[in-house]
């Protein structure tokens, strides 16, 4: 089976300054892929890509076999766009969006749609520009769902919602993934939410994939040992090798897809004294990113 | 879509750049460039000139020679009468003339016509005045009249048609012989001037009809069959472009008609002899006519951007004297020269020739090729080494092709293709 | 999905769309009444002089009216689209950039035609009380470029907002100046008799820019 997205190294360059350096990914049918990044890793410019909002200096990127900058009408009707900020028409009401929306789309479901709005406490003639951001980013998601898209690409859905709307939006996108039969990308810069939503992970670092892989084996693979903290030594990263070491005042960490003895070896290599109580620990999906990328 | 608004917008871009660059160039380099204006001394029988340099003007003969104001007036007596009078140094006689006050007044004959007078655009709506209610004043009548295919007077305050008034008229223009529709008319509707001329109207083939209201009665009369067998034949073929009616004191003439073949004629007299100004370059389209006349001469100017031309009739309208020299056209001073350098074409809307609106182009000359050509070759040099050069950089190829500096101007400020 | 977007529209637009309409039939009103008021007070015959032999445009007040509106309406519908780049949504709907940019710009124009065309009828009802139809078809000639212009800078105003640069923003705001200039050269009556038709079709060819500005926002230019 082709895959939903595909993106064959892309570069893409501001003036002189490279935001990226040549990526290449895919997503499959059916799988829920998160894209990650610290700011100005290129997630951003990525996601501009994927939305038709820019056309990459070099490289392709292709949504449902199709030109990510080109896409028929056809293709269009089958991808749904979650816009950063939950952009919408703010003049009109829930059931004028409905009626704007609901010609241009051949799958149109109104159900989906007023299921969701009516667990809003609006009026039914209130504008979008009087709603909250919650209540926003909720009618913008119930327009996505309607469309019954086969691909949904979710740019920073979190943004600005509270931590009710946004377990609201994790708990939305798994029912409606459930059935394997659509592909999800999203991006988000609260990743504990993403824990237990995504399939895929795709890291991105400084313009470049750093992780490409599944989230279950990430979980698995990329481990922390802790140890007591002996003698002076520095901070250590090793991208090409996903390692990091970490120095506390008192304990002290090895990050890395290492199992106990290699993790020790490295130390050993690194002249880094592994003190007692050498332990592995369980991290989150959110240590492992800070870990992977750093906290500067 | 893209391509075609991209190659619109340079398209546009260089009309636009065509209008006011050339537009801003002249606001900054003209200078007052005005044209001399002729007179004719009867008493030294040549011609004297009111000529301009920058801001000053000098007064000089055909010679060369210059002249202090009052020298100036003084041989120009005809023309300056009333400070000579008010001096005390008015001669009583020239050439067996007497110089009365009155007479001097009453003979003065003054006529403009303007390139734009002629081809401009109109309302074909015009009050018909009476030319003999009694009065001592000429009075604005209560309707208009419109003449094209038929006659008709509308009532200007109940905007109705006056069926009478407007029947009795279509009936004595049948009965004159018009043919309608009427082509061209003439007159002058205004109630500030000594008598009332009427119109002057050709019909549908060409034939010159006089038209004036006496009395309420209408007076249209088939100019040709009044005119002396000498003149009728020249009625006959006369095809009239332009009629210009300016009522003079002395009702000496009725029209000033200028032709198709760019013939200008005074119309005079009670049979209405038709004379034709003798002017070998007058082009109607690009020059003034100026007529000034005295008690002794008719003096005729025709003025236009690079040459003028003047005529000195007597009172019989015989060729007394003429004169001609070219002047420095605008395009021919060194700003007009630099212009046609750096400007490869030049697109104006309005002209003197015409009150409509039009475009009207002008070339750059052959240096503004070669420029063309050179910025030419440099754009697709600069091009072809930032690996440019493609088909979707052909509007700015052609802007500069064609428009030069334009196009470079252009080349510069638009969207460049993806 | 033409309907839809004429519906978008219609609803974002309607309470302004209601104020430019009550605005130029206040502009064409005051006209006719000042009509009125110049018939009452003046001698039919010196009325006529002035204004028909003359050429004394009375109604040069309306001249800019259609211009003013075309930019105010073209503002009211793009600028907010440029915010938050909420074109985004556009041009994500199932249908071709340059046809949902085009109906776009139809709903503006249909807008403006029937902001325009009542005011217009009013003067020219009430100008038909006091005139022939001769000097009404001139007035109404006469008035057409200033229609025109009102397009054009309707047309101008959309080209030049929905461009994503600043840079080209600047640009097209001289060269829609410089353009619009050239629909308000008359002096007398029918001046543009023989170059209504060239007006007209270079107006209506100005319907590409917007598209191009629409093409390029979409590009990503200028993020």
């Amino acid at each position: 089976m082709n895959p939903v997205i595909e993106c064959r190294n892309l570069v893409h360059y501001f003036g002189a300054k490279p935001a990226l350096k040549g990526v290449s990914w895919k997503v499959e049918p059916g799988r829920v892929c998160g894209l990650l990044g610290r700011n100005g890793a290129g997630k951003t410019t990525t996601i501009n890509i994927l939305n038709s909002f820019l056309t990459p200096s070099s490289g392709q990127c292709l949504l449902l076999g199709e030109d990510a900058h080109r896409l028929s009408p056809a293709v269009k009707a089958r991808i749904g766009y979650l816009i950063e900020g939950h952009v919408q028409y703010g003049f009109f009401n829930v059931h004028q969006l409905e009626r704007f929306y609901a010609p241009f789309y051949e799958k149109w479901d109104p159900a989906i749609y007023f299921h969701l709005m009516d667990k809003l406490d609006i009026s039914p003639k209130q504008h979008v520009s009087t709603m909250s951001c919650g209540q926003r980013s909720q009618v913008a998601l119930g327009l996505v769902l309607a469309q019954n898209p086969d691909l949904i690409i979710f740019d920073d859905y979190s943004m600005g919602l509270d931590p009710g709307y946004r377990r609201l939006f994790v708990e939305v996108i798994r029912d409606y993934a459930a059935d394997g039969k659509r592909t999800i990308l999203l991006t988000s810069h609260i990743i504990q939410d993403l824990e237990n939503l995504i399939e895929d992970c795709i890291i991105y670092q400084r313009g470049k994939v750093l992780i490409d892989m599944e989230a279950k084996r990430l979980m698995a693979d990329f481990r922390k040992y802790s140890f007591d903290t002996k003698g002076d030594f520095k901070d250590f990263s090793d991208d090409s090798r996903n390692l990091r070491v970490e120095r506390g005042e008192k304990r002290s960490a090895i990050y890395g897809f290492l199992k106990p003895e290699e993790a020790r070896a490295e130390l050993g290599k690194l002249g880094v004294p592994a003190g007692n109580n050498f332990q592995q620990e369980s991290i989150s999906l959110e240590d492992m990113f800070i870990a992977l990328t750093g906290k500067y | 879509m893209k391509n075609f608004a991209r190659t619109l917008l340079f398209a546009s871009g260089l009309v636009l750049l065509a209008h006011y660059l050339p537009a801003g160039y002249w606001l900054l380099a003209t200078k007052l460039r005005r044209p001399p204006i002729v007179y004719y001394s009867c008493t030294e029988k040549e011609f004297m000139f009111f000529r301009y340099t920058n801001l000053t003007a000098i007064r000089m003969d055909a010679h060369g020679k210059v002249y202090e104001r009052e020298e100036f007036e003084r041989i120009l007596p005809l023309d300056h009468w009333m400070q000579l009078l008010r001096d005390g140094k008015l001669p009583d006689a020239i050439g067996g003339v007497t110089l009365a006050p009155e007479a001097l007044r009453r003979e003065r004959l003054s006529f403009r016509i303007k390139p734009a007078m002629i081809d401009t655009p109109s309302v074909n709506l015009t009050p018909l005045l009476d030319a003999d209610t009694g009065r001592v004043r000429l009075e604005m009548p209560e309707d208009f009249m419109r003449l094209g295919s038929t006659i008709e007077f509308i009532h200007a305050q109940t905007n109705v048609i006056e069926r009478e008034k407007s029947a009795l008229y279509q009936s004595a223009f049948k009965a004159a012989g018009f043919v309608f529709p009427a082509t061209v008319m003439g007159g002058n509707p205004s109630t500030t001037k000594p008598y009332d001329e009427g119109y002057f109207v050709a019909d549908a083939t060409g034939a010159t009809f006089h038209l004036r209201q006496m009395r309420g009665k209408p007076d249209i009369r088939r100019v040709s069959s009044l005119a002396s067998p000498e003149d009728k034949p020249k009625w006959e073929a006369l095809k009239p472009l332009y009629f210009h009616v300016q009522e003079q004191d002395n009702r000496e003439v009725h029209t000033i008609i200028v032709d198709k073949t760019n013939q200008a004629w005074f119309v005079v007299g009670k049979n209405y002899h038709l004379v034709p100004i003798p002017l070998k370059n007058y082009n109607p389209a690009r020059m003034s006519l100026v007529v000034r006349g005295d008690l002794i001469n008719r003096l005729v100017t025709a003025t236009g951007d690079d040459y003028v031309e003047a005529v000195v009739l007597d009172r019989d309208y015989g060729l007394v004297d003429r004169y001609s020299e070219p002047l420095v056209a605008r395009a021919s001073t060194p700003a007009g020269k630099l212009a046609r350098a750096i400007f490869p074409f030049t697109l104006r809307f309005e002209d003197v020739s015409s009150g409509y609106l039009g475009v009207f182009p002008e070339f750059g000359s052959s240096i503004a090729l070669a420029v063309n050509g050179a910025l030419l070759a440099a754009l697709l040099a600069w091009l072809a080494n930032r690996k440019q050069l493609s088909l979707s950089r052909l509007p700015e190829i052609l802007a500069v092709a064609i428009g030069g500096l334009y196009g470079v101007i252009l080349a510069i400020l638009m969207p460049k293709p993806d | 999905m033409f309907k839809s977007l004429l519906y978008k529209e219609w609803i974002k637009l309607r309470i302004y769309w209601l104020l430019l309409f009550i605005v130029n039939l206040a502009f064409c009103g005051f006209l006719c009444l000042r009509l009125r008021h110049v018939f009452r007070i003046n001698e039919a015959m010196a009325v006529w002089s002035n204004w028909i032999f003359k050429g004394y445009l009375f109604y040069r007040i309306c001249e800019y009216v259609p211009l003013l509106l075309g930019v105010v309406l073209g503002c009211l519908q793009f600028f907010p689209e440029t915010l938050s780049k909420r074109l985004r949504l556009v041009l994500h709907l199932p249908l071709g950039e340059s046809r949902a940019a085009s109906i776009h710009l139809v709903a503006g124009l249909l807008m403006l035609a029937t902001v325009y065309l009542p005011g217009l009828a009013l003067i020219a009802v009430s100008s038909s009380l006091y005139f022939p139809p001769d000097f009404q078809a001139n007035l109404l000639l006469t008035y057409t470029p200033w229609l025109l212009g009102g397009l054009a800078a309707y047309l101008l105003t959309a080209f030049t907002v929905l461009e994503p640069t600043w840079r080209l923003r600047v640009v097209y705001l001289l060269f829609s100046a410089a353009l619009l200039r050239l629909f308000f050269l008359e002096d007398f009556y029918n001046s543009y008799l023989r170059i209504m038709l060239s007006l007209t079709i270079c107006t209506s060819l100005l319907f590409v820019f917007p598209l191009l500005s629409t093409y390029r926002f979409g590009k990503g230019y200028g993020s």
